[in-house]
């Protein structure tokens, strides 16, 4: 069965001073397929989130989304065509309640703005009361005990719920595809462990969405992806299921090292 | 005027503003590299340099002495107020500076600024007389005593003084270059200036660095005062206001962090600034807004300055 | 809780009576004892509401369940002040023109608020616009007879237009380098008045005429009181709507977009938001107020030079804005109240109050960066956050 892509990049560089931190990048992500990505530190992993959501512009190459080409493209264009996103170090704001840091999420999906701010304030009420409703909704998948502090301080909140909050903020406006930017980093095992339910639970929730995996934890890829690509130093090295990939010398090479050779053990 | 001599004076004019201008300047690069800073009240503690170096020059009656003790009084007014100064800075570095520089950058350029009026304000209170502006004592004139006192080039008149203020300027920022690029202690400066975290688990004492710093910070602060009290004989308790901003864009367009950076920018903004007065209309009036200007215009295409690296915001 | 409404909103009114007639002896009593004694009554409240604090919070909950009746009885309060005053407080006049000022300074903080607390813009010329709102509205006064219904919104537009000339080229800039342009730009404004003949240079403008507002001219006094209390409603009015404005923007997708762009300016750009964009339409709008401010006070006063404008007045709003706590217009109002009227109890120390704001600021940031009034978490309405 032929299965649509929906992005795609072409020979994507990205350059710092002489440094690749990408070349020759070519990725296509499917419909509704639970694509992976993983690499050691400073393979590039992130720096390609960055190039597909428009905070970094690539040196070279181009990518699509939807047939579309993004290249150049600022973040606030990429986004609203139904891309989102989460982010290694977990970007909340600590200092806003839980409403708002998801509530944020749907900023390019909801109409009022200033004149209703100031005007129109029981349709501006509607609005957020709609969407607070679907923010509940995505809480309770996650963690019930969440919707009790919808107004409390974001940073009051352990690590893994700020995650889910994050999560919830990529979510709440049904995005076409969503990129998980390590999601489990700093996470003990339990918590990893939750972490996959919540990953399964957002593919239940969002049937026709796309999920982009960048992960450290293996055991959350192989767990959770249907697919990977491996990078090192910037390039694609291998690409398949989980089995094909941490099956491949090279991406064993990128990790592990050259496998020692045992006749020049003895040599003199 | 002939053009040539028209030259020659603007020249001259830029360098010795320049030399003011780099040794307020290094201070701001010294500040923002070693504890992440944009130290506002350091203008002011130039100024601080001017009143205390010129209280010292009445009190110590250099202007009667003679033969060595003359010299030598120079020299002792000179290192006194470079180390009574630095001092000041280190205090106000531990009090007000340190203790806000852990937020954000735009925090410690308020507060510093707040400090820095405070200190202008002090200054204009409580010393006697303080708003008015005072003449600066003459330091040198004994020591031409006897010669033409001064000279000719180009068709411009140069006294003997001004030419060893520059000489002086220039001997000073050789050895600061010097101190800062082949010393130790210059090292473990630009150790906590690039990576403050880093410096620390190499041994670095990061708190005596950061003191270090102060103290150099202002105590060149303080020889420029001189120097510039000197050139222009008056001295007034907002000269720091004006110096500071002068300084910190000094230090910006040559690349903050960069302490080549702060020279480059200190002849950059004192050339404009010698430029304009020479060549537009009313410009010594406007010569500041056209060096804003040409700030604001390093701020917006490349606020990195001259020498400074191009930083990519993480994301 | 009590359940008797009416109860309630006797205890919010009771409250409000005391703070307002100890304003009032405040104002009356010339010796500069009634600041050191209304610091010692602070104080001691402060350890009374720890003390008893049920019987505080009990206090300050009343004031959250009547909001509307605490803001209707501060109203009527402030409409009825000019005429109380004047049988209390013997100086009536000239605290009422210090009232004044307070609220002028108060829309020029909120503007500066806007910006900086709420968006994170630190603009450090402030002054700046509250000039170019006060210029354009006396130069256009004096030259052009324009009626004072005209200047003081087109003073408002004005430093609105000055802003975006202005920030256009640069918003682009981080934070740090775009603070030290807005000052060295306070510094440019400055001297170009003092350069520029045709706004008076050093002199400035003289004689800009009074409001008349549809034929009532301002100069009359009512009601046999003075004619500054005609400015007091004015400016009493003009805050009010100003209150409402950006009260409404804060409890809105607006406030919560600036706010993300403070505080986390890549992941707002991640969720779709053209930072950018947002952060210039706020400089618009707080310039806008900073000069609807100067453009009344040029109007109030009939005179303005240079030295109303310099770095000094950017400084002071900036103070009213981080005493009061940013992003909070409660805040500002407490701030603005502060940082104008105790000063002018200290008339002994006129002289040392540039130094006591620059000492001030240092110690806010020090100390309490976040201001007096503490961080209210955005409801938006009470209808959103009762549970399901």
């Amino acid at each position: 069965m032929e299965k649509n892509v929906i992005l795609y990049s072409e020979d994507i560089e990205m350059r710092f001073g002489g440094l690749y931190a990408l070349k020759n990048v070519n990725i296509k992500i499917y419909e509704n397929e639970i694509l992976g990505m993983i690499g050691p530190n400073g393979s590039g992993k992130t720096t390609f989130f960055n190039v597909i959501t428009g905070f970094y512009k690539p040196t070279g190459g181009n990518f699509y989304f939807l047939g579309e080409k993004l290249t150049g493209k600022e973040p606030y264009e990429i986004m609203v065509r139904g891309l989102s996103r989460t982010y290694q170090t977990s970007r909340v704001c600590f200092d806003l309640t839980v409403l708002d840091n998801i509530l944020i999420g749907t900023h390019f999906v909801q109409k009022s703005r200033y004149f209703d701010a100031l005007l129109n304030r029981k349709k501006l009420y509607k609005e957020i009361e709609y969407y607070k409703e679907k923010a509940v909704h995505l809480l309770k998948i996650f963690n019930p005990d969440l919707v009790n502090k919808l107004f409390v301080r974001v940073g009051s909140l352990p690590f893994i719920d700020r995650r889910r909050v994050e999560i919830s903020r990529a979510m709440i406006s049904e995005p076409k595809l969503i990129l998980l930017d390590e999601p489990s980093a700093g996470m003990n095992a339990d918590e990893t462990k939750e972490l996959m339910d919540d990953i399964g639970k957002v593919r239940s929730e969002m049937k026709n969405a796309t999920i982009f995996i960048i992960e450290h934890d293996m055991k959350v890829i192989s767990t959770v992806t249907e697919r990977v690509y491996a990078l090192n130093f910037g390039q694609v090295i291998a690409e398949g299921t989980y089995e094909e990939v941490s099956n491949d010398i090279d991406v064993k090479e990128a990790y592990f090292g050259k496998e020692l050779d045992n006749e020049n053990r003895f040599a003199a | 005027m002939t053009g040539f001599s028209v030259v020659v004076q603007i020249l001259f004019n830029g360098i010795m503003l320049g030399i003011q201008y780099t040794m307020i300047a290094v201070g701001f690069t010294l500040f923002r590299g070693v504890l992440n800073v944009l130290n506002f009240s350091h203008g002011d503690v130039f100024m601080v340099g001017a009143f205390v170096s010129m209280t010292l020059i009445s009190s110590f009656g250099v202007m009667s002495a003679a033969g060595f003790s003359y010299i030598g009084l120079i020299i002792a007014i000179f290192i006194l107020s470079m180390l009574i100064v630095g001092i000041i800075g280190v205090i106000f570095e531990r009090l007000a500076v340190k203790p806000v520089s852990k937020g954000p950058v735009t925090m410690s350029l308020l507060a510093t600024l707040g400090l820095g009026i405070a200190i202008r304000e002090a200054v204009r209170l409580f010393y006697p007389r303080g708003s008015e502006s005072k003449s600066f004592p003459e330091l040198f004139h004994k020591l031409f005593a006897g010669t033409k006192g001064v000279f000719e080039f180009g068709g411009v008149i140069f006294r003997y003084e001004n030419i060893l203020i520059l000489i002086i300027g220039i001997v000073v920022v050789f050895i600061l270059a010097f101190f800062i690029n082949k010393t130790k202690m210059g090292l473990a400066i630009r150790a906590v200036a690039q990576d403050a975290e880093c410096a620390l688990m190499m041994g670095v004492n990061k708190d005596l660095i950061i003191d270090v710093t102060f103290f150099i910070g202002s105590g060149l602060a303080a020889l420029a005062a001189i120097l510039y009290g000197l050139y222009y004989n008056t001295i007034v308790f907002n000269m720091g206001a004006l110096a500071g901003v002068i300084g910190l864009s000094a230090a910006v367009v040559g690349g903050l962090g960069n302490i080549y950076g702060a020279i480059i920018g200190g002849f950059v903004f004192s050339l404009t600034e010698a430029l304009s007065a020479a060549f537009i209309p009313r410009g010594s009036e406007f010569m500041d807004v056209v060096a804003f200007g040409v700030v604001i215009l390093f701020l917006i295409f490349r606020p990195s300055g001259i020498l400074g690296e191009k930083v990519f915001e993480r994301v | 809780m009590k359940k008797n409404g009416f109860f309630n909103k006797f205890i919010v009114a009771l409250v409000e009576l005391i703070v307002y007639f100890y304003l009032l002896i405040f104002f009356r009593i010339e010796s500069v004892w009634i600041l050191v004694a209304t610091i010692l009554i602070l104080g001691v409240i402060l350890y009374l509401s720890r003390k008893f604090k049920k019987t505080f919070d009990y206090i300050t909950d009343c004031f959250n369940k009547n909001k509307n009746f605490a803001t209707f009885f501060i109203i009527i309060l402030m409409l009825a002040f000019p005429f109380i005053s004047k049988l209390i407080v013997p100086l009536y006049i000239y605290w009422l023109l210090i009232i004044i000022q307070t609220f002028i300074f108060s829309i020029v903080a909120l503007g500066l608020n806007f910006q900086a607390g709420t968006t994170g813009v630190m603009n450090l010329s402030s002054a700046a616009f509250y000039g170019v709102g006060a210029y354009t509205a006396g130069y256009l006064a004096i030259h052009y007879k324009l009626p004072a219904a005209l200047t003081i919104p087109i003073g408002g537009i004005a430093a609105a237009i000055f802003g975006l000339i202005l920030f256009i080229p640069i918003f682009r800039t981080r934070g740090q380098y775009f603070a030290l342009i807005t000052l060295a730009f306070g510094y440019m404004f400055v001297l170009s008045l003092n350069n520029l003949d045709f706004v008076g240079g050093p002199q400035g403008l003289k004689n800009i005429p009074p409001i008349n507002l549809f034929g009532y001219n301002f100069q009359k006094a009512p009601f046999g009181t003075h004619f500054y209390v005609n400015y007091y409603y004015l400016a009493f009015i003009l805050l009010l709507v100003a209150l409402l404005i950006f009260g409404r923007l804060y409890n809105s997708w607006i406030g919560l977009t600036l706010n993300y762009i403070r505080d986390d300016e890549p992941a707002a750009k991640g969720c779709g938001v053209s930072t950018n964009l947002w952060k210039l339409v706020t400089l618009l709008i707080g310039n806008f107020f900073m000069g609807v401010g100067g453009a009344f006070y040029a109007h109030m006063i009939g005179f303005i030079s240079p030295p109303n404008f310099t770095l000094t007045i950017s400084l002071l709003i900036i103070s009213i804005v981080l005493l009061g706590g940013s992003d909070n217009i409660i805040g500002v109002l407490v701030g603005a109240f502060i940082l104008v009227l105790v000063p002018e109890k200290l008339r002994v120390i006129t002289e040392y109050r540039v130094m006591l704001y620059g000492l001030l600021i240092v110690l806010i940031l020090i100390f309490r960066p976040k201001g007096l009034i503490p961080f209210k978490e955005r409801i938006y309405h009470e209808s959103i956050a009762k549970e399901n």
